[in-house]
């Protein structure tokens, strides 16, 4: 049952008790004012009122006494008189009382008084009457009358009135007393509920307290007292006895103990390297589980970075304890070692194992100063690792104590520097290589900063080149400048505009040296920039070029006279040519003319003859001409069309010798893209392959041919030209290439033939091969690149 | 008779060459009529005289290149500038013992050279004439 309906029911019947007990008192108040009402209004004035009657009946009968035998007794007739008159308001009263009796027998008796109280007072009357003045006293019968009556009736009345009017009193006296006593009794009730009342009061108080005390109050100070150890990071749980709300309320601080619990195992796994955990957040709302969780992750990410970067920058860490000589070390030391993490606890000797004798002693005297004096360790190490590694650390240390921890521990960081002393080693190689080279170079290097306008450096080599010391430079860089001839100073001056604006330059100059003798200087300079792009540092060489500039000069003379000369040959050759070939053409017109006009057959024959040498003579002159340009000219790069080329050739040889419908020339042309080489030299070639031939085909076979076939692709061309005309021998295939060689007596040719080809292919930077077989044939290869890139 | 060219004439300084084409034209009966000039010089002079002489005017000019003072190219040169009706009607074939193609490659670029011939002249070399003149473009041998 919650307490709340605990709480709920413990009031309620409470209040009901309350209102019983209120309802109780004011009934008996209620019956209690009844009660006295009446007694106030009823039965004590009907007392009172008897009393006086019978005192009235009383003092009536001693006043009527008075008045027969003492009737000088003036106040006891005026009473009298006083009294009678009275008596009517007496007779109602006691009729009036009568109502308060319920009884009707006693209402009966209060009538039956009040009708004998007349009585007595009519008798009175008579009395007082008959004796009315003082004479009526001196009348003996008005007395006597008077005192009989007296005697005889109105004593005998009276007392009879006296005896019933007291019994009438003792009956309303008891009463009286009754009610008087139920009044008192009533009120004693009504005191005692009242009492009762206060006492539940007491009693609701006391249980409220003990209801909250217990059962509200002490878990909530239970609950409280959890919090607050939660809060001083105490973790204690009260076990949860009921099923209320207070039950729930310290399941809750217990739930909370228990996710505290957790976060403080969870930050101890985090504290102790652990990342992997069940640690999960709540909810979504669950801020400070997720806040842990992504502590954690960063922590665990940064962690394992950090063991990269340590592990990449060969960087351990490693805690040595003086008292035990146990080291505890990062997984990197091990890897540095080469050697597996060690099962037992490793000590100092298994890290001077990968040490010499020396490097020890050295060691452990850092160890002593570094404990004794507080010294730091610094020292840097050669070792053999446990793989046989030469590596080399370098270790630096401090000596830490603690409160806790007088002897203290050395901690050390060491790092791999194997890499960077060898990259140190070798820099300081290469620098002191590249001061030896300075120094023995002849050319000057000079560093400058333009910022600061500062020469950075300069190599011995300006005294060689400039006549000036280093010294003159250092003083004043403008020396550089100043040193250019008066020509050279606006180019200079350009040149250094480019390099202003980043550009790197290249030029030659003249300056005047020290000893005033002028020299060509060519000077190099590269600029280097910062982030910005603005220009921090120029780095350039200067040469002295005189020889060279010499040696340029005689070449450029030397071409100029070779031009010269060529372009002499040249006009020397073609006039030669020109000059050798004119007559010959004079000749074999006249000798073509004497051929139509004789009719003599010997003279024709003769004609013959000599056109035949007259065509010997042609082609050797053409050949010596063709051998000369070859030699001389330079290779023309052009496009070639190797169709219109082959037809050109054919066409002039139609009027050779030789040539007839017979023979059949069949072109095979194949050319991808387009090739490019010196078609005035490959008509020569062609043109003499094609003729040879055609010279030497074979007159026994009967359709003798010459094949063509060309191919070309963007590499090169290849050309075949095939016969099957009379061949030659295999061992002559070499030497027909040679000058002047001929096969045979009855070769028509002049020996250049070949030789000229060979000379032109090769020329063309191509290749030329050739098969034959006597009889059979003969077959020409050629192969010449596509000179289509441009040198 | 019917000739393919009433007059054609010859510029050549060789007088064994003059005398051959001579021949071979009368030979094949090529043209009627055969003008010779040693120089070339003389050539043009006899042109500029005649030119409103279209009767004079060869239809065929066998021009050689090699020649002292004035050589064929030279003539032509001075020969473009004529009227265009001389050079319609006069039509210029070379004919050359060169075969320095630095010569045909030149022939070639000018366009009043119809035809690049090598000496001898033959029948052949006379047909090719005729061919070659009687379409509108140049060609060389």
């Amino acid at each position: 049952m919650s307490l709340r309906h605990k709480i709920w029911i413990s009031i309620l019947i409470l209040v009901l008790l309350f209102t019983l007990n209120s309802v109780v008192i004011y009934l008996e108040m209620d019956d209690n004012k009844e009660k006295s009402q009446e007694l106030s209004e009823k039965i004590a004035p009907s007392l009172n009122f008897l009393y006086d009657l019978r005192r009235n009946v009383s003092e009536r009968t001693s006043l009527i006494t008075d008045w027969i035998y003492n009737p000088e007794k003036k106040e006891s007739k005026e009473k009298l008189k006083a009294f009678h008159m009275e008596s009517k308001d007496l007779f109602f009263e006691i009729n009036r009382i009568a109502e308060n009796y319920k009884i009707p027998a006693w209402q009966d008796t209060i009538k039956n008084i009040s009708q004998e109280f007349l009585k007595q007072v009519a008798l009175e009357a008579d009395i007082v009457s008959s004796l009315m003045s003082l004479k009526d006293y001196t009348v003996d019968q008005k007395i006597n009358t008077a005192k009989n009556t007296l005697e005889n009736q109105i004593i005998p009345l009276s007392a009879y009135l006296n005896k019933k009017i007291s019994g009438y009193i003792r009956y309303t006296t008891v009463w009286r007393d009754v009610e008087s006593k139920a009044i008192a009794e009533s009120t004693n009730l009504i005191r005692r509920l009242t009492v009762l009342l206060v006492l539940e009061i007491f009693i609701f108080g006391f249980i409220l307290s003990f209801l909250v005390d217990t059962i509200l109050i002490k878990p909530i100070i239970e609950v409280r007292d959890t919090l607050n150890n939660l809060r001083n990071g105490i973790v204690i749980k009260k076990p949860v006895m009921r099923g209320d709300e207070i039950g729930a309320i310290q399941t809750a601080v217990n739930g909370l103990a228990d996710r505290m619990d957790e976060m403080s195992s969870f930050a101890l796994s985090i504290g102790q390297r652990s990342f992997e955990t069940t640690f999960r957040p709540l909810s979504s709302h669950d801020k400070l589980g997720q806040s842990l969780v992504t502590m954690c992750n960063d922590l665990k990410k940064n962690i394992e970075r950090l063991e990269e970067t340590k592990k990449i920058a060969g960087i351990g860490y490693l805690e040595y304890n003086p008292a035990t000589s146990e080291i505890e070390c990062s997984n990197n030391i091990w890897n540095i070692l080469d050697i597996e993490k060690p099962v037992i606890q490793p000590t100092l000797s298994d890290f001077l194992k990968v040490c010499s004798t020396e490097d020890t002693l050295v060691f452990q005297i850092q160890i002593r100063n570094c404990l004794k004096h507080d010294a730091r360790l610094d020292l840097i190490l050669p070792i053999t690792s446990y793989k046989g590694g030469k590596k080399i650390l370098s270790l630096s240390g401090k000596h830490f104590v603690t409160a806790d921890d007088l002897v203290g521990k050395i901690v050390m960081v060491i790092q791999d520097i194997t890499e960077r002393k060898r990259a140190e080693d070798e820099l300081k190689q290469a620098h002191y290589q590249m001061e030896t080279f300075f120094k023995n170079i002849d050319d000057v290097f000079f560093s400058y900063d333009p910022v600061t306008k500062q020469l950075l450096q300069i190599s011995n080599a300006c005294e060689k080149v400039y006549g000036y010391t280093k010294e003159d430079f250092a003083e004043s860089f403008k020396l550089i400048e100043e040193v250019v001839v008066k020509e050279d100073q606006a180019y200079f001056q350009e040149k250094k505009l480019e390099l202003q604006i980043g550009k790197p330059v290249t030029f030659e100059y003249r300056i005047t040296r020290k000893d005033g003798k002028m020299i060509w200087v060519e000077t190099k300079i590269t600029p280097s920039f910062d982030v910005q792009g603005k220009v921090i540092r120029l780095d350039g060489i200067t040469s002295d070029i005189s020889k060279r500039k010499e040696n340029e000069e005689k070449l450029s003379r030397t071409n100029e006279d070779l031009r010269k000369s060529n372009s002499e040959l040249d006009k020397f050759v073609y006039s030669v040519s020109h000059d050798l070939r004119a007559p010959l053409t004079s000749m074999q017109g006249i000798v073509e003319l004497t051929e139509l006009e004789t009719k003599e057959q010997l003279t024709a024959k003769h004609m013959q003859m000599l056109e035949k040498s007259i065509s010997k003579l042609d082609s050797f002159i053409a050949d010596i001409l063709n051998y000369s340009r070859n030699s001389r000219l330079d290779v023309r790069r052009e496009q070639v069309n190797f169709k219109e080329l082959l037809e050109d050739v054919a066409r002039e040889l139609q009027y050779m010798d030789g040539y007839d419908s017979a023979l059949v020339i069949n072109n095979k042309i194949n050319v991808e893209g387009i090739f490019y080489s010196d078609p005035s030299r490959l008509r020569i070639v062609l043109s003499n392959l094609i003729s040879n031939a055609i010279r030497y085909k074979d007159a026994g076979k009967e359709k003798p041919f010459v094949k063509i076939n060309v191919k070309a692709d963007k590499d090169s061309a290849q050309i075949a030209i095939e016969d099957n005309g009379i061949g030659i021998k295999k061992e002559l295939h070499e030497k027909v290439f040679n000058m002047f060689y001929r096969v045979s007596e009855q070769s028509v040719g002049s020996g250049l033939g070949l030789y000229i080809v060979k000379e032109t292919i090769e020329k063309l930077d191509g290749k030329i091969t050739l098969d034959s077989a006597p009889g059979v044939g003969t077959k020409v290869y050629i192969y010449i690149p596509n000179l289509h890139i441009q040198n | 008779m019917d000739y393919p060219f009433k007059k054609v004439c010859v510029i050549d300084d060789s007088e064994i060459d003059r005398y051959i084409i001579g021949s071979v034209v009368k030979r094949y009966c090529f043209a009627g009529e055969v003008i010779e000039f040693n120089m070339a010089q003389k050539a043009l002079t006899y042109l500029e005289q005649n030119q409103n002489n279209p009767s004079a005017i060869p239809e065929i000019i066998l021009l050689d290149i090699n020649m002292p003072e004035m050589n064929g190219f030279e003539f032509l040169e001075h020969y473009k500038s004529f009227p265009p009706i001389v050079l319609s009607q006069a039509k210029v074939i070379i004919l050359t013992s060169s075969n320095n193609p630095d010569d045909s490659a030149t022939a070639a670029k000018n366009p009043l050279v119809r035809v690049f011939l090598n000496k001898p002249l033959n029948e052949t070399k006379l047909i090719k004439i005729v061919s070659a003149v009687k379409k509108p473009s140049a060609q060389t041998a």
